[in-house]
């Protein structure tokens, strides 16, 4: 077997098909409706929540994905990976002129005390409940267990980078859900992505929610 | 006696599963909508004993679509699923005339049980 027809193997097994991406969707939609529900218990608040968007891209195709869904205006974005069966980061984007709402929602601090806080810390906060929340329900919706590094800020993207990488024959799955927190009026961005190593993993995790049905 | 059952969700997986849980007796037929507006056009062409609405959905969501689904027809029977549990949106759903609230994943047992309960619901209406 020659190497590219070896790759092209490869590739055809991490790629979640069409009726497989639908699940996920699913499943991502039941795993962050959950995670909002816990957070809107703990925050007093009402989380709205949008339809997740699953697609299947080549890893060299994440920076851009990243910077469509980070748009334009400053913005804080808090990194986090997970390890379990299944693996990958999440990404998790806020305006700044969200830290003000953010930091009285986590701390119910006073205005001047949200303002004095530490902005990296506040997001950091956010990140772990938000993302952290979103991954765990993912995780027992799927039957896995799961760790995670601690959220860390990632640094500010080159939005006008005319970067290209080539392809790396990696493919991910990316989900992207957008959702606001209706106290104080913040709004962001969650994207979480499935490694390509976990992918078949995650095809076999599919399957077998369907299957529960019968 | 056949009953019409809609359901409104915008996945088609949610719609299959439901579909799978809903038992094969010949007692229901089965009708399909892709949102709260597709749903809503549905809901007056069939006139349905039992509708099956997801929440979160595209065009139109389930909260909306319930409401103009009550405002046509204050008696019909809406069974919210969804995964959205917030006691904020089960609170709303139920205000704006909601049977029930179904939290997702839903199961074959919580489908029967809850379709027996709407069978007598319509048997005591008639």
């Amino acid at each position: 077997m020659s190497v590219f027809s070896m790759d092209i193997g490869t590739a055809q097994e991490v790629i979640l098909t069409g009726e497989e991406i639908d699940i996920f969707q699913e499943v991502m939609n039941i795993a962050f409706g959950q995670a909002s529900a816990d957070l809107a218990e703990i925050l007093d608040a009402f989380v709205v929540l949008n339809v997740p968007e699953v697609r299947m891209l080549d890893e060299s195709a994440l920076p851009d994905l990243i910077r469509e869904g980070a748009g334009p205006g400053a913005l804080s974005i808090i990194e986090q990976s997970y390890w379990g069966k299944l693996s990958g980061k999440t990404v998790l984007f806020f305006p700044a002129s969200a830290r003000e709402g953010l930091a009285r929602l986590f701390g119910e601090f006073s205005r001047e005390d949200a303002l004095a806080c530490a902005e990296k810390e506040i997001f950091l906060e956010a990140g772990n409940f938000i993302a952290g929340g979103c991954i765990a329900r993912l995780a027992n919706c799927l039957d896995d267990l799961v760790t995670y590094t601690a959220p860390r800020s990632a640094e500010i993207l080159e939005r006008n980078a005319d970067k290209k990488t080539s392809p790396t024959l990696r493919r991910i799955a990316a989900v992207k859900i957008p959702f606001s927190i209706d106290k104080h009026g913040v709004s962001g961005l969650l994207i979480l992505t499935a490694s390509h190593e976990s992918i078949p993993w995650l095809k076999t995790s599919l399957k077998r929610f369907m299957e529960q049905y019968g | 006696m056949t009953r019409k059952i809609l359901l409104v969700d915008d996945s088609p997986v949610a719609r299959k599963i439901l579909r799978k849980c809903i038992p094969e007796d010949g007692c229901f037929e089965i009708f399909e909508a892709s949102d709260g507006l597709d749903g809503l056009k549905k809901f007056e062409e069939i006139n349905p004993d039992i509708t099956f609405m997801d929440l979160t959905m595209p065009v139109m969501d389930g909260m909306e679509a319930l409401g103009e689904i009550k405002k046509r027809n204050k008696d019909a029977l809406v069974i919210i699923q969804t995964a959205d549990t917030q006691i904020k949106s089960v609170f709303m759903a139920m205000e704006l005339g909601a049977f029930m609230v179904l939290k997702k994943p839903i199961s074959k047992d919580s489908i029967k049980a809850v379709l027996k309960e709407a069978d007598g619901a319509l048997q005591t209406e008639r």
